[in-house]
């Protein structure tokens, strides 16, 4: 692995970081900025070097420093939310494996690209939630009762900064490709 | 803020637990999890606790920070016994009013499971309390060293995310001076419409993306121009050494594990 990317995967780890401390008050639901830099890591270094830098991000909480939401240490695992934070790595891969297959350039397209990883996210947020609540907690949830407390409840916040993060990434893209292929960002 | 993420909640003193390896303390935690599903009725929920109570005891901690470690994860402990509580209907019949009835295998299991949840909080939160983060990366890459026989990036992903651990107050200072930078631009960061909102935030990504990536850059060239070139040969400024009270830790983990075998219904 190159250390150009070596840092730049450092970064974007510090980014999510920073994103869950900036929280938008908005009401029902706060949101924070973390998915943001979900869809920067993936569409712009990669479907690799994305999933490496929320791989980062996640292992840097459970070693115990306060990054996540509600501070840190391996104890989050038990948490019914870990999930998204799975869904961070599995849906950075996703997003960088759109864009590096598709090429997209749009901002339409790049929704699309955005969006899956989206879903991917929410799916394995879903996904624990409903296993840590059947083996961890041992009550377990209704399928509909899960999907509306894990997707239906905090999605539409993410939708929409899925959106206007694809119009953002439309415009960084070309930019930011001439630097990162100049310095040949590779593993 | 610096301090708060390269120390974490890390606690200085010099007892027994924060001088043990943290790859014998990783490897503890990590069985502990197994063991603590062992554990099925109150004998072997008794000699769980105990042991616990002992490193507890052992690392010399004040109590104070263990409860505040135990915070933000308390409330699911509550809705977890509370469930158990309302939900189970086994054994004799101790209270009932109305629709709601309390039996006495709700209350046992309710104790049970929450207990289970308490234990291994506690663990955990004594390994981030008797250990620095950057500590416990060393013990990762350390512990997970044969993975890189399988072409995973072991020493790459540590080193990453001390990095990163450094990056993240740096970045963090950045953000606020910004903040007040297009604040006294007249930038309004906590009113307005939703969409003045999002302007604002761009306001401040911007500056923050650029800033980074010089950031960034200028430490790729710095480690570059210092020769570095990944794991291989590397000599390391912490060294980690394994000690014969880390073997004994591991054994004790081991009797512990044996005896609730033993006592488990």
């Amino acid at each position: 692995m190159k250390t150009r990317s070596m840092v730049l995967v450092a970064l974007f780890a510090a980014f999510t970081a920073i994103g869950g401390f900036i929280k938008i008050p908005v009401p029902y639901v706060p949101f924070t900025l973390q998915i943001v830099s979900v869809y920067l890591a993936g569409c712009l270094l990669g479907p690799k070097l994305g999933m490496f830098s929320q791989l980062v991000y996640v292992l840097m909480g459970l070693a115990g420093a306060p990054v996540f939401a509600e501070g840190g240490g391996p104890s989050y695992v038990l948490k019914p939310t870990f999930g998204y934070l799975i869904g961070f790595v599995v849906g950075a891969y996703m997003n960088g494996w759109f864009m590096k297959t598709f090429q997209f350039k749009k901002a339409a397209s790049i929704f699309l690209a955005n969006f899956s990883s989206l879903l991917v996210v929410y799916l394995c947020g879903c996904v624990w939630l409903y296993a840590a609540m059947k083996w961890i907690i041992e009550k377990p949830f209704a399928i509909g009762q899960t999907l509306w407390f894990g997707f239906v409840l905090p999605v539409p916040g993410d939708l929409l900064l899925c959106t206007v993060c694809s119009v953002i990434i439309a415009r960084i893209l070309p930019r930011i490709n001439v630097v990162i292929s100049k310095q040949e960002v590779a593993l | 803020m610096i301090n708060s993420m390269i120390i974490g909640k890390y606690v200085p003193s010099d007892s027994i637990i924060h001088r043990m390896d943290p790859r014998a303390k990783l490897l503890l935690v990590f069985i502990y999890v197994f063991i603590v599903f062992l554990a099925n009725n109150s004998v072997t929920y008794i000699v769980l606790t105990m042991f616990t109570l002992v490193l507890l005891f052992l690392s010399r901690i004040p109590i104070a920070f263990i409860l505040r470690g135990l915070k933000p994860i308390l409330w699911i402990v509550l809705v977890t016994f509370l469930l158990h509580m309302f939900m189970t209907k086994e054994g004799d019949l101790l209270y009932q009013w109305g629709r709601l009835a309390i039996y006495e295998g709700g209350i046992k299991q309710g104790i049970f499971i929450s207990l289970r949840f308490l234990l291994f909080i506690m663990i955990t939160t004594l390994l981030t309390l008797t250990t620095t983060p950057i500590e416990v990366t060393d013990g990762v890459e350390s512990l997970l060293a044969p993975l890189k026989k399988l072409h995973v990036p072991v020493h790459e992903l540590a080193l990453m995310m001390s990095i990163s651990l450094r990056f993240i107050p740096t970045l963090l200072e950045e953000t606020e001076k910004i903040m007040k930078a297009q604040a006294a631009r007249g930038v309004d960061f906590s009113g307005g419409s939703f969409s003045e909102r999002v302007k604002a935030i761009v306001s401040l990504l911007v500056p923050l993306f650029i800033n980074s990536f010089k950031r960034a850059e200028e430490l790729a060239t710095a480690m570059e121009a210092r020769g570095y070139r990944g794991g291989e040969g590397r000599t390391k400024f912490r060294q980690l050494t394994w000690k014969p009270l880390d073997t004994f830790c591991l054994i004790a983990v081991f009797v512990l594990a044996m005896i609730l075998f033993v006592l488990r219904s």
